[in-house]
């Protein structure tokens, strides 16, 4: 069986991927032959570890944008999951670490609860937990930066598996192979996707469709909690908002990917374009010396331009 | 009409190709004054393209248009319009959030601005007053907000937009294309239409498409024929019958043989695999009836009868009316998680609105069809197979006879009726022992039509039970082994309906209205 993808695939769908693949290519080979530094083991590695946090908040994100909502909670939710491993690391050691992703789960699920019960839409939802979260954030820290002072912890992001692979790739790896078979062979990936289409299709079938519903968020609640506690290993130390990036660079990166904001179209397996886009470019502008300011606004314009080519706009009955 | 009656419109030679194929060509078409013409032909055989074309929506490849002897290029609808021409489009072009008269008036308010820009609404209110009266649509408030009205109101609201703008460009004698317009209204809506557009023809032509032929022996003076993107027949008077044309539309004639009556079963003493008893609700009085394995229950009656609402309650697809029982294989359907437990006891659903209750456009059609049956096609570990799941589909596509590019392709791509053969088919895949289903060939093409029948009468003679609810009446007595008519939510006629034996459209038609 050599399909590539049994859900959501379009010929034309191909042709585009091909474009922003070959543009991609160009603008790394571009970055390399301007700063030569580029290209050396020490910058690739800062890739691979920036991409790998961003990958993980991401494939949460994918699946509640997938059912046609959307998570605006995963920079919060990432923010106080990496301070409360810097804050339980001293006592607990590594146990810090699930303790930590498993208070993401939990903001997921309130979040997904709330969107569902209350009838609440999931944008303003997720707006209210990312303030409400970040204010938890400075709650336990008071509002200062912690170092994270376990070794095991540390090492859980900065260690390398035979000294040639970092352990955050790792995991980041595994957890986007185990999503990718999450979304194309299960019934949560299907459904998922049934129901950013129309909640109906899923109902009409005895799906719960609100179950489906709140396993997504709190599964991108854990993913966030996970990429936060991974940052908190990866930088040492946690600051009060050093998760907030992830917040719109996860919805960036699941659209460059081609998932249609409005749900129903698209897969987790391109999100990953999405994270390298964002993270080469943002490194590609820092090797070469921009100024901070200009590089924003370079990101904020290849982002619009990266969306214009890689989503299906023709196809799109309204856009909103 | 006096003298030598000359064409208001012609279309000579008119060509259309989309991405180099070619979908209608050598179109020759005249609309005369006063006149209703009808264009028949099998979905894909190039109507909605043609009427796209009259009105301004499509450039012609090649080919010429005149209107009143004038040489006529259209090059938006906008155009069109102002050149009077007006169509009612199947999906509805007014915004349901503003008022009538402003959807009326819609991006002309300049018209009734005073020199400094404010709008004068009093003036509009009572222009779209003048025309509703003329129109004979007094029980239209343009104050009201458009969504409020039903569907076929918005229907004539769209048609009197059409005379009122025909005013409003000087234009004596509009023409009006009608693109299927009885696709989503009741049998009293479309006699409601009908009447007013004979009223209306005095004063307009009109062009029309609808899929169901009888409409246009009905209605129209003279019909166009589509086969392929070509005309392959014109009929005027006495020449229009639904055999004359659907012979010409398919090359084959129509008969007993469409609904495949000879394979209807002959049920004595069948064992009973539903019963509803006092089925009560909102517009739901007091239904009670049994389907038998094997059989075919036909529901019928006009939209807003309850039929709708007994399909709901069956299948547990909320609101539902909740009082009563339903039982399958002899016992009660609960109230709470009536779908699951409907779906647990072997029931399956074809709803109405394909697009958003049927299938997931964006998905593939083996995912599509595997949907409802996960745990079929997946391995013990939980994750679904992907060779099991292509398997299982290639099954039903050569079953169903769905036309696609294999299991692979997005459900998108399909047409209308291999879509609701996906449909079907995710239920086949559950082995169902009870079959819903609301207006399966609902905008479903002629052919793809008749296959679905095919399979319908498979599943019977392997004992599913089947009901069929539908608002097309040849389909309701050609399918049904008994026929139910509901009309203000009570059972109002019960009929068998044996193949040598089937009740006519007037005697079924007497107890619905």
């Amino acid at each position: 069986m050599l399909e590539v993808s049994l859900v959501g695939r379009r010929d034309s769908e191909l042709w585009r991927r091909a474009i922003t693949i070959f543009v991609f290519t160009i603008a790394i080979i571009s970055f390399g032959v301007a700063a030569p530094s580029f290209f050396t083991i020490a910058n690739i590695r800062a890739i691979e570890l920036s991409s790998s946090v961003l990958l993980i908040a991401s494939i949460g994100a994918t699946f509640v944008i997938l059912m046609g909502s959307i998570d605006l909670s995963i920079g919060a939710v990432a923010s106080f999951c990496g301070m409360l491993v810097a804050r339980l690391a001293p006592d607990l050691g590594l146990w810090s670490v699930p303790i930590a992703c498993l208070v993401g789960l939990v903001f997921g699920a309130i979040n997904g609860l709330v969107y569902v019960y209350l009838r609440i839409p999931s944008i303003l939802v997720t707006l209210g937990a990312a303030t409400t979260i970040s204010g938890a954030v400075l709650f336990i820290s008071d509002g200062r930066s912690l170092s994270v002072s376990n070794a095991a912890v540390i090492d859980m992001a900065q260690g390398a598996l035979a000294n040639m692979v970092p352990n955050a790739v790792l995991v980041s790896t595994v957890i986007y192979g185990v999503a990718i078979l999450v979304g194309d062979r299960t019934r949560f990936g299907r459904m998922t996707l049934a129901i950013g289409s129309d909640e109906q299709v899923a109902a009409l079938i005895g799906v719960k469709v609100n179950t489906i519903k709140i396993q997504a968020f709190a599964l991108s609640g854990l993913l966030a909690g996970i990429a936060g506690v991974l940052l908190a290993a990866r930088l040492g130390s946690a600051t009060v908002t050093m998760g907030s990036y992830m917040t719109l660079d996860t919805i960036t990166a699941v659209v460059v990917g081609g998932t249609a904001i409005t749900g129903g179209f698209g897969n987790v397996r391109l999100t990953i374009i999405g994270v390298l886009f964002i993270t080469i470019l943002s490194d590609g502008m820092n090797i070469l010396a921009l100024p901070p300011y200009l590089q924003t606004i370079v990101q904020g314009t290849v982002i619009l331009l990266a969306v214009l080519l890689n989503t299906n706009r023709a196809s799109a009955e309204d856009v909103k | 009409m006096s003298g030598v009656p000359t064409p208001i419109y012609t279309m000579r030679n008119g060509s259309k190709r989309f991405n180099g194929i070619s979908v209608v060509e050598g179109i020759d078409l005249d609309v005369f004054p006063n006149e209703i013409v009808g264009i028949a032909g099998e979905n894909g055989a190039g109507k909605s393209t043609t009427l796209k074309m009259i009105a301004g929506i499509h450039t012609p490849d090649a080919g010429s248009m005149r209107l009143c002897g004038k040489s006529f290029r259209p090059t938006s609808y906008t155009k069109a319009v102002e050149a009077g021409i007006s169509m009612v489009f199947q999906e509805q072009a007014l915004i349901p959030s503003l008022t009538v008269y402003e959807n009326i008036f819609l991006s002309l308010e300049a018209n009734f601005a005073n020199p400094i820009g404010i709008v004068d609404r009093r003036a509009m209110m009572a222009v779209s007053e003048r025309h509703f009266k003329d129109l004979g649509l007094d029980f239209i408030d343009p104050c009201r907000r458009t969504g409020d009205y039903a569907f076929h109101d918005r229907q004539m609201i769209e048609i009197a937009k059409a005379f009122v703008l025909a005013e409003y460009f000087h234009i004596d004698h509009p023409i009006i294309l009608l693109d299927e317009p009885t696709a989503a209204i009741g049998e009293r809506e479309i006699r409601i239409l009908f009447d007013s557009i004979r009223r209306y023809r005095r004063r307009a032509s009109f062009v029309l498409i609808t899929h169901r032929l009888a409409e246009y022996v009905e209605l129209c003076d003279r019909i166009y024929v589509f086969k392929d993107g070509r005309n392959v027949g014109e009929f005027a008077g006495e020449q229009i019958s639904e055999q004359s044309l659907h012979r010409v539309m398919v090359g084959r004639t129509r008969d007993d043989e469409y609904f495949m009556e000879k394979r209807q079963l002959k049920l004595v003493g069948a064992p009973i695999a539903i019963s509803v008893k006092g089925l009560s609700g909102h517009n739901v009085q007091n239904v009670s009836f049994e389907v038998r394995k094997g059989e075919i229950l036909g529901i019928g009656g006009l939209v807003g009868c309850g039929k709708e609402a007994v399909a709901k309650a069956i299948v547990g697809f909320e609101p539902f009316p909740s009082n009563g029982t339903i039982e399958v294989g002899g016992e009660a359907l609960p109230l709470r998680g009536r779908g699951k437990a409907a779906i647990v006891r072997g029931m399956g659903f074809v709803p109405k609105e394909r697009k958003t209750e049927g299938i997931v456009p964006y998905m593939s059609v083996q995912a599509n069809m595997s949907l409802a049956s996960l745990p079929l096609v997946s391995r013990l570990s939980g994750f679904i197979s992907g060779s099991r799941e292509r398997i299982l589909a290639e099954k039903y596509i050569n079953r169903l006879r769905v036309r696609c590019k294999g299991p692979t392709q997005l459900c998108q791509f399909l047409s209308g009726g291999n879509q609701q053969k996906v449909v079907i088919a995710k239920w086949l895949a559950r082995k169902v022992q009870v079959l819903v289903l609301d207006n399966p060939t609902r905008g479903v093409d002629v052919g793809a039509k008749q296959e679905i029948y095919g399979v319908l009468r498979d599943l019977a003679e392997e004992g599913v039970a089947i009901l069929l609810v539908t608002d097309d009446l040849p389909e309701l007595i050609g399918m049904s082994n008994r026929i139910l008519v509901m009309r203000e939510g009570e059972i109002q006629f019960v009929c068998n309906a044996p193949a040598e034996n089937k009740p006519t459209e007037q005697e079924l038609v007497q107890h619905m209205v």
